[in-house]
């Protein structure tokens, strides 16, 4: 009966624990709270090796896969990588130009500057095998930087946020998960809408957007940056369809995820940019020097 | 035969490994539900065969005290909730609810051991069914409450499955222990 009690008192701990986490950041924790925050933390360290031993068949069918490749297709893929990154770099070269002129722009207006986020690049390790919970576990954790909140995206979109940590792992639950939601916005009209997972890895939903909203098939669907725990402009996924129904007030929209959530094997992991009004003169210069 | 620790100890762990093992993507979100609960039967197994006392620290934890004066039954609930701690973060599971399952279940095999080891194979995968069933109803509970995860019919996937693989496990044990399974 006591074991049982202070299960329930640690239940009750961890998730009060968890929305204060959720909604603000592990400081804010306190007393007990924080004391169970620091165990879990350790235990989750404790958990890492069954992740990678469980994981250990897959890992080991990709290095196969990876040595069995002859040479000819190695070459083949250095070349498509050396077109892509000409490619890559010709549209950096416009991303570096628009940079100053959006900073420009900003102290004209007298508006603040966001500071360039600070990214990690981490691997996925190990997948949950629970069908009702979308979710992965990276490489890495406090020790590198990682905290709760924290955004996570891969080449093509964003893949997710950081939920627990220890010092050297992570958990990431992803945009398809049930109780996972993002402020959005359309990329082609600027409007503001909330993008929420169902459970299902290839689909998102566009949760109580009016009928009178203008959206098409193909839209881009793009972080808003609203909130503060996603940066503005990461892909979230394109408009898969659009359905309006005279029952209801509310159109029935869903997205195909951009982010490749269930083949990629590293991400980034993007704390989130601080604001600043100081950071525009240095931004300019910063930019201005990388473009010459 | 293989002497009763070692044997539990890598029971344990192996159990621990496909509680996290994933099939390969994409499968079927419905397989998934039919994954059996390798921690719990591991769990029942161990705590149903625990023998008399015998050997050092190491079997502290998987044995039997000589003079059972309820010591014993004490030394298991402890270590089973402090296993489900580990359980709770390897699965995402809120912090002490596998603990409370895994104790609960310990307390009803310790406190019926002698009748239940009169029980046939069948009534045992009944038993089985019942306590995972029980429990995994528990979890959907904590679950749907705290982080708010819907209900679905897991719970008896679950169960159903678990019972299914229970007789492989009574046979592992037989074989690798010596057997203790009534008609």
């Amino acid at each position: 009966m006591t074991l049982l009690v202070l299960s329930g008192a640690a239940i009750w701990l961890d998730s009060n624990g968890r929305r204060v986490v959720q909604s603000g950041s592990v400081d804010q924790l306190e007393g007990a709270a924080k004391v169970l925050w620091q165990v879990r933390s350790v235990v989750l360290s404790l958990a890492t090796p069954i992740y990678v031993i469980a994981e250990a068949p897959y890992t080991l069918y990709e290095f196969a896969a990876d040595i069995s490749t002859d040479r000819q297709s190695l070459l083949q893929q250095r070349e498509q990588l050396s077109a892509k990154l000409l490619r890559l770099e010709e549209g950096q070269q416009r991303v570096l130009f628009l940079q100053a002129e959006n900073a420009r722009l900003r102290q004209l207006l007298g508006s603040k500057a966001q500071l360039p986020s600070q990214a990690t690049i981490a691997e996925i390790i190990g997948v949950p095998p629970d069908p009702d919970r979308a979710a992965v576990i990276l490489d890495k954790g406090q020790d590198d930087g990682v905290q709760p909140g924290h955004a996570v995206v891969d080449a093509q979109g964003l893949f997710g946020q950081v939920v627990d940590v220890s010092s050297s792992t992570s958990w990431v639950i992803l945009i398809t998960d049930r109780k996972h939601a993002i402020p959005a916005r359309n990329n082609r009209t600027g409007v503001r809408m909330i993008v929420g997972g169902i459970g299902v890895s290839d689909r998102l939903v566009l949760e109580d957007l009016p009928a009178s909203t203008d959206v098409q098939d193909g839209d881009l669907i793009e972080t808003s940056g609203l909130g503060g725990r996603f940066p503005p402009g990461y892909p979230v996924g394109t408009v898969a369809s659009v359905e309006a129904t005279q029952d209801s007030p509310y159109l029935q929209a869903s997205l195909t995820p951009t982010a490749a959530l269930l083949k990629v094997g590293h991400v980034l992991v993007i704390a989130p940019a601080e604001v600043t009004q100081d950071i525009a003169g240095n931004l300019v210069s910063e930019t201005v020097e990388a473009l010459d | 035969m293989v002497s009763h620790g070692p044997f539990m100890a890598v029971l344990i762990i192996l159990s621990l490994v496909l509680s996290v093992f994933h099939l390969p993507q994409p499968a079927p979100d419905w397989l998934g539900y039919w994954r059996p609960q390798w921690m719990l039967l591991a769990l029942i197994l161990w705590v149903q065969r625990i023998p008399a006392y015998r050997g050092g620290l190491f079997a502290l934890l998987f044995t039997k005290s000589a003079s059972d004066d309820g010591t014993t039954a004490r030394r298991v609930l402890v270590v089973v909730w402090l296993l489900g701690f580990y359980l709770d973060t390897l699965l995402g599971d809120p912090f002490g609810l596998n603990g409370a399952i895994c104790a609960a279940i310990a307390f009803y095999l310790l406190r019926f051991q002698e009748r239940l080891q009169m029980q046939t194979l069948l009534q045992q995968m009944i038993m089985v069914f019942m306590m995972i069933f029980l429990a995994e109803l528990l979890r959907a509970y904590v679950r749907n409450t705290v982080t708010g995860q819907p209900w679905s019919l897991q719970p008896l996937a679950l169960a159903g499955s678990s019972m299914l693989f229970w007789p492989l496990y009574v046979l592992a044990a037989e074989k690798l222990l010596g057997g203790q399974r009534r008609a």
